[in-house]
């Protein structure tokens, strides 16, 4: 199974508002309750490494992120990057999990195997007949 | 604690180059009373804050040393101690709130070496955010743990998914004092009104000032306060002392009083939110009348406007206290 999608959203260095971190909160959940198998990153600029599938910046914070990429600390920023402004990350969100859904790069977690275990204490003492669907 | 580089720059111009070259992990470093034993040497990092492996030594740089009478006010530079600045009689004479303010943080030995830039910018007190286990929102976490956990010292006031208090005694002051900052970096020198030099969480969860990671505080500016006027400093700790520990609650003062009439003024509170609290409803209900008898009325615009948390709720009646007895004695002052 492919790695989960590496999600980054950064933000200027030592200058997070509130309105972004609480977008990126939100996409966080839109994550795990879809299932989806990505990770959403909240991180400095400068902290930005070239692992990242999806880098999502603020206008003001973008221009350090190229730069560090120009400098040679990365050789490209990321797969996608994705500059907006706080008030529309949600919908740029939207659109970039759909766009990954669509071509097939995100996809969601395997269901747990829907059992019960029973337990004493630490030791596994059996299973009943997995649930019938 | 972990190493690090110690670089000891010659001039202000090398300071910032030295700041701007080391991001993040580059700071600068007074008498390194917080920063060295406290955030080093708790291990105090996280995704936003990364451990500082750079300490950019501004405490000998000329440009920031000292104090002198100005035309535009007393300029005190960033790097004086806070000794100097509580016992120096230029300061003493024409701003004893301020020296009052900087005669009682912590101890002696604090002061000897502290300064005035690193008392300013020094990170909050909060106990989840200095405790290493906890990977708070000002750390680059995701949690507040002040929200459901023990807040019994957390704001009551103006915050805004974090909680922390400001802890910096002179920053209260100096806000009430009217003082500007000038800041040197990368990208120039720019000033900044101490009504706009701390931020709020709303604006930055992971900073409490203004300051750029590569920009520096160099001077700040404290005008001449009006003829008249009368100052005053109110700090209240644990140990029941002003001195030897942080404020849990702290007054700043400055006004206009005449035959017991506010006429003008600005109100700090310290220790009570995340930055030092202009009390702008304190002062509109003290405007043009009888501060005795507006008493009520300012505690009642002053309880109005906090939102104490689970476990501190004592703190608002310790600050309405310390709020009232200070503005009791500017009116007895001014009545003498």
């Amino acid at each position: 199974m492919a790695d989960p999608v590496r999600i980054v959203c950064a933000y200027p260095d030592g200058a997070l508002p509130s309105g972004w971190f609480q977008a990126v909160q939100r996409a966080r959940r839109t994550v795990r309750r879809a299932g989806y198998r990505a990770r959403v990153e909240l991180t400095p600029a400068s902290c930005v490494t070239v692992e990242a599938d999806v880098v999502i910046a603020p206008p003001v914070a973008a221009p350090a992120i190229r730069a560090s990429a120009a400098a040679g600390r990365a050789e490209r920023i990321a797969a996608e990057f994705i500059v907006v402004e706080s008030t529309e990350f949600g919908a740029a969100f939207d659109l970039l999990v759909g766009r990954l859904v669509a071509d097939g790069r995100l996809d969601r977690a395997p269901e747990p195997p829907r059992t019960i275990a029973r337990h004493r204490g630490f030791q596994a003492i059996g299973e009943r007949a997995r649930i019938a669907e | 604690m972990r190493s690090f580089r110690l670089h000891e720059p010659t001039s202000l111009a090398e300071a910032v180059e030295s700041l701007s070259a080391f991001g993040l992990a580059g700071r600068p470093l007074g008498g390194g009373t917080d920063l060295v034993a406290g955030i080093m040497r708790d291990q105090v990092v996280g995704s936003a804050m990364p451990y500082p492996t750079d300490l950019v030594d501004v405490v000998r740089l000329p440009e920031l040393r000292g104090f002198r009478a100005t035309d535009r006010g007393v300029v005190i530079g960033a790097a004086t101690t806070l000794a100097e600045i509580a016992e120096a009689p230029l300061i003493r004479g024409t701003l004893p709130m301020l020296a009052d303010a900087a005669g009682q943080v912590a101890t002696p030995e604090i002061r000897a070496i502290g300064t005035l830039g690193g008392n300013l910018n020094q990170r909050p007190r909060c106990w989840f955010f200095r405790n290493r286990d906890f990977d708070c929102i000002k750390k680059g976490g995701d949690i507040c743990f002040a929200v459901k956990g023990d807040n019994r010292y957390n704001a009551i006031l103006d915050a805004n998914i974090c909680f922390i208090v400001h802890p910096s005694d002179l920053g209260a002051a100096l806000m009430a004092l009217g003082a500007e900052a000038r800041i040197a970096g990368p990208r120039g020198e720019r000033l900044t009104s101490f009504d706009d030099y701390f931020v709020g969480p709303t604006l930055n969860l992971v900073g409490e000032t203004t300051l750029a990671p590569d920009e520096l505080l160099v001077e700040v500016t404290v005008p001449r306060p009006p003829d008249g006027s009368r100052q005053r400093w109110d700090k209240v700790n644990e140990k029941g002392l002003p001195t030897w520990d942080f404020a849990l609650a702290s007054v700043a003062t400055l006004a206009t009083v005449e035959d017991g009439v506010w006429r003008d003024g600005r109100i700090v509170l310290g220790g009570v939110a995340p930055v030092p609290y202009r009390a702008r409803v304190v002062e509109a209900a003290l405007v043009g009348r009888d501060i005795v008898a507006a008493v009520p009325d300012a505690m009642g615009a002053f309880r109005g406007a906090t939102r104490p948390m689970r476990d501190n709720g004592w703190k608002v009646e310790l600050a309405a206290v310390v709020l009232e007895r200070a503005l009791r004695a500017l009116a007895g002052e001014s009545a003498a």
